[in-house]
C-alpha cells in the first residue's frame, strides 16, 4: 500500500511540475486584424496587456493591414505558408473560405458565449452555416454626426422627421456652410448611408430573407419598394456637394470635419475615437438619420470587432481563452477603443455618446443584421458598394442619374454576379 | 584519303572548353539575376497555368477540381475583365503619347543647348528617380489639396470618366525625363556628316529634324515605345495606392490590379480565374511585342 502511495504520489509530484514548467513555457499570440483606427489598435493593446497581467508566459503579436487592400492577401500567404495566425478578425460570413477550410474554430457549443446570452442577432452576425465561428466583442451603428458648435451658432435643433432634415440642410447651405463632408473614396459610404432605411423597413414588413433572395436571384431589387426609399432619402442629403467629396478617404473626411469644415457627416461609430483623436475640444452630437415624417427609424445595430480562432495555430486553446476573456472582460477594450460592448457593460471613462448606443441596444428597439437570414456576401457587397457609389458621384457631379436607373444598375450588378459564381 | 572538314554549324554546337569557360563565367554572373526572377517570376507563374484550369477559389484551399477551359470561357464572358482591357489600352495610348511627345521636345530643347542642359537634364530625370509609391501618394495630395480648390473641380481620382487620364499624368511625369534622356543619347549618336550634308543641299532645321533626326533616331523610338508598352501593361503601383478602396475606380482599373484583386482580395476570392487572365494577359503582351517587331522590321527592310 506505502509503495502505491508513493508511487501516486511521486507521479502527481511529476505532473505538478510539469504542469508548472508548461505554465511558465512562453506562448506568442499572433493577432490579424484590420482595426485602422489608432484608438481600437490602443483598446487592443489594452486588452491584451491586461491578460498578460494575468499570465505573464503570455505575449501578443499584433498584425495590421488594411481590410479593402492588403487583409485577405497577406492572411491568405500567411495560412497558406504554414505561418498561421492564432486569431483572425473577420466576420465569418464574408470569409467562407476559412470556414471550409478548417481555419476558424467551432464556438457553437462555447460555454463562455452561451452564458453571455447574447441577442440572436449577435449570434447571427457571427455565425456561418447555422454555427457560430466567431466572438462578438463590440457593434457599430452609423448616423449623422454633427458639429454641435455650427448648430447652436446657427440655432438649429437635431431632426427628427424628414423635413426637418431637409429644412436644416437648406438652412446651412443659406448660411454658407457645408451641410455635409462626404468620403466616397471609401466604398462602405454609399452603403450605410442606405441601410438606414432598407433595414428598418425589411425587418418591419418580416423580410428577413431580403439579402438571400437577392442573391439567388429569386427576388429583384424592385419587389421590395424600400430599395428605392433609401435611394430616395439618401438623395435628399446629397445636397451641397463639395468638391472632395468623391476623392476623400475617410481619414480625410474625418479631418475636414473636425476641422470645422462641414456642419455634419454621415458616418459610423467606429470613427468617433478618431474625430475625438483629431481635436479632442471637438463637440460632437449624433442622431439616427430620420427615414420618414413618422419616427420609424430605428439605430442600426451590426456586430463591429468579430475575432474567429484558429484551431490549425499552436496555442489554440490559450488563443481560445483569451478571446473568452476580451468576451467577458472587455471594458479594458472599450474604454480606450470608445466602441460599446455588445455585452452592455459601460463604465464612467466612456462618452456619454457611446453609453447612449449601449442602451438604445440595450432596449432592442434597433435593426440588426444578424436578424437577417443571410448577410450578402463579399461578391454582391461590392457590386450593391460600386453601383451606390456610382450614384453618389452622379447625383454629387450634377451627372442626374435618377433612382430608377440606380436599381436597374444594381439589378445589372447582382445578375452579373449570379452568372459568374 | 579525303578527310571531311567541320562545318560551321557543327564548329558552333561543339561544346570546347573555351567555350564553356567563356560562357560558364556568362551565365554565372547571370545566375543570381535568373534565380531571382525564376523565384519571383517564372516559377508563380508556371503554377498559375495549371490553376487556370482548375476551379480553386483561395490561395489556400487545398481541394478543387478540373475544369477545362471554363476560367477562360468565363473570362470572354465577363464584361468587367474585358473592360480591363480598355482601359489598360486607354492608359497605354495617353502614357506612351505623352511621355514620348514630350520627352522628343525636351530632348529636342536642351540636345545644343550647353547653358542650361545639365540641370534641365537633371530636373527631368529626378521624378523617374523617385519612388514611385511616396510620388503617388504626394499626386495623390496635389490632386485633391491643390488641383481641386485651385480650379474648383473635383479631383481626377474621384471622378470615373478621369480617373485613367489622372493616373497617366503621373506615369507621364515620372518617364518624361526617361524618354528624354533615350532621346537625347540617339540623337547625339545621329553622324554630323548628315547634318552637314543636309545644310549643303539647302535643308532648314525643320527639314533636318523631319528628314534626318526623326528617321535616325527611329530604332531608340522602337526600343523607347516597347519599354513605355511592357511598363504601361505592368501598371499596378500607382492604381493600387490611388485607387483601392473605392470602389468607382476600382471598376477602371488596369489588367494587372484586377489579376492581384481577383486573385487575393476576399472580395473575389478567385485565383483560378485571375490565373486564367495572366496567361491571357502574357498571350496578349506577347502577341502586341511580335506585331511591334515585325512592324519595325517591315520599316526597316521597305528603308533598304
Amino acid at each position: 500500500m506505502k509503495r502505491i502511495l508513493a508511487i501516486l504520489l511521486t507521479v502527481a509530484m511529476m505532473l505538478s511540475f510539469a504542469s508548472f514548467a508548461a505554465a511558465e513555457e512562453p506562448i506568442n499570440i499572433t493577432v490579424f486584424h484590420y482595426m485602422a483606427q489608432a484608438t481600437k489598435q490602443g483598446g487592443l493593446d489594452a486588452i491584451e496587456a491586461a491578460y498578460t497581467a494575468l499570465h505573464p508566459n503570455v505575449t501578443f503579436t499584433n498584425i495590421y493591414y488594411n481590410q479593402g487592400t492588403d487583409y485577405f492577401p497577406q492572411l491568405s500567404t500567411a495560412l497558406s505558408s504554414g505561418d498561421q495566425p492564432n486569431i483572425i478578425m473577420g466576420n465569418p460570413g464574408l470569409y467562407p473560405d476559412l470556414v471550409s477550410e478548417g481555419f476558424v474554430m467551432d464556438l457553437t457549443e462555447n460555454e463562455t458565449i452561451k452564458a453571455m446570452n447574447l441577442p440572436a442577432g449577435d449570434l447571427g452576425d457571427v455565425s456561418a452555416n447555422g454555427k457560430i465561428y466567431g466572438f462578438p466583442i463590440d457593434f457599430k451603428s452609423w448616423g449623422i454626426f454633427y458639429n454641435k458648435t455650427i448648430f447652436e451658432e446657427q440655432g438649429l435643433e437635431v431632426p427628427t422627421t424628414l423635413t426637418e432634415l431637409n429644412a436644416l440642410q437648406q438652412k446651412l447651405i443659406d448660411a454658407g456652410i457645408d451641410p455635409y463632408v462626404r468620403s466616397h473614396n471609401d466604398a462602405v459610404y454609399g452603403d450605410i448611408e442606405c441601410r438606414n432605411t432598407v433595414w428598418t423597413r425589411a425587418l418591419a414588413a418580416g423580410d428577413k430573407d431580403v439579402f438571400e433572395n437577392l442573391m439567388n436571384g429569386s427576388k429583384k431589387f424592385t419587389d421590395y419598394p424600400y430599395f428605392a426609399e433609401a435611394l430616395e432619402n439618401w438623395k435628399m442629403r446629397l445636397v451641397g456637394a463639395r468638391t472632395d467629396d468623391m476623392s476623400n478617404t475617410q481619414d480625410m473626411g474625418l479631418e475636414v470635419f473636425a476641422a470645422a469644415g462641414a456642419a455634419m457627416r454621415y458616418d459610423g461609430t467606429w470613427a468617433i475615437g478618431d474625430m475625438l483623436s483629431k481635436e479632442p475640444a471637438f463637440e460632437i452630437g449624433f442622431f439616427v438619420a430620420p427615414i420618414d415624417d413618422e419616427g420609424s427609424a430605428k439605430l442600426n445595430v451590426q456586430v463591429d470587432q468579430s475575432f474567429m480562432v484558429n484551431p490549425q495555430a499552436e496555442n489554440a486553446d490559450v488563443a481560445l481563452d483569451f478571446m473568452e476573456y476580451w468576451l467577458t472582460q472587455g471594458i479594458a477594450w472599450s474604454e480606450i477603443s470608445q466602441m460599446p460592448l455588445n455585452t452592455g457593460v459601460v463604465s464612467d471613462n466612456l462618452l456619454p455618446m457611446v453609453k447612449t448606443l449601449a442602451e438604445m441596444k440595450g432596449s432592442g428597439n434597433i435593426a440588426h443584421y444578424g436578424d437577417f437570414t443571410m448577410p450578402l456576401s463579399s461578391a454582391f457587397t461590392t457590386a450593391w458598394r460600386t453601383e451606390l457609389t456610382a450614384f453618389a458621384e452622379s447625383v454629387l457631379t450634377g451627372g442626374g442619374m435618377t433612382v430608377e436607373q440606380c436599381l436597374e444598375n444594381l439589378q445589372v450588378a447582382f445578375d452579373e454576379v449570379i452568372a459568374l459564381n | 584519303m579525303t578527310t571531311i572538314q567541320p562545318t560551321r554549324l557543327d564548329r558552333k554546337r561543339r561544346i570546347t572548353v573555351y567555350a564553356v569557360r567563356e560562357h560558364g563565367t556568362n551565365l554565372l554572373f547571370m545566375l543570381p539575376a535568373f534565380l531571382l526572377f525564376a523565384f519571383i517570376v517564372l516559377i508563380p507563374f508556371i503554377q498559375s497555368v495549371p490553376i487556370s484550369f482548375t476551379d480553386k477559389k483561395a490561395i489556400f484551399a487545398k481541394n478543387w477540381n478540373f475544369v477545362g477551359i471554363d476560367n477562360y470561357v468565363k473570362l470572354l464572358k465577363n464584361k468587367a475583365f474585358l473592360d480591363t482591357f480598355v482601359h489598360t489600352a486607354h492608359f497605354t495610348v495617353i502614357y506612351i503619347l505623352g511621355a514620348n511627345v514630350l520627352g522628343l521636345i525636351f530632348a529636342l530643347m536642351i540636345w545644343r543647348s550647353g547653358r542650361f542642359n545639365n540641370i534641365v537634364r537633371t530636373l527631368l530625370f529626378m521624378p523617374f528617380t523617385v519612388s514611385l509609391v511616396a510620388s503617388t501618394k504626394v499626386w495623390s495630395y496635389v490632386y485633391t489639396d491643390i488641383v481641386s480648390p485651385l480650379f474648383n473641380i473635383p479631383s481626377p481620382l474621384g471622378v470615373s470618366s478621369q480617373v485613367i487620364l489622372g493616373l497617366a499624368i503621373i506615369a507621364i511625369w515620372r518617364d518624361m525625363g526617361y524618354c528624354m534622356l533615350i532621346y537625347l543619347a540617339g540623337m547625339q549618336s545621329v553622324p554630323k556628316e548628315l547634318y552637314e550634308a543636309a545644310t549643303v543641299d539647302g535643308a532648314g532645321e525643320r527639314q533636318k529634324l523631319i528628314h534626318v533626326t526623326l528617321p535616325m533616331i527611329r530604332p531608340v523610338a522602337f526600343f523607347v515605345f516597347i519599354t513605355n508598352m511592357v511598363e504601361a501593361f505592368k501598371t499596378f503601383d500607382q492604381v493600387s495606392i490611388m485607387t483601392d478602396g473605392n470602389p468607382l475606380t476600382n471598376r477602371t482599373t488596369t489588367i494587372v490590379h484586377q489579376i492581384y484583386l481577383r486573385a487575393f482580395v476576399n472580395d473575389y476570392r478567385r485565383i483560378d480565374e485571375a490565373s486564367a487572365m495572366a496567361v491571357v494577359l502574357l498571350a496578349a503582351a506577347f502577341l502586341l511585342t511580335m506585331i511591334n517587331f515585325k512592324w519595325n522590321r517591315s520599316i526597316d527592310d521597305e528603308g533598304r
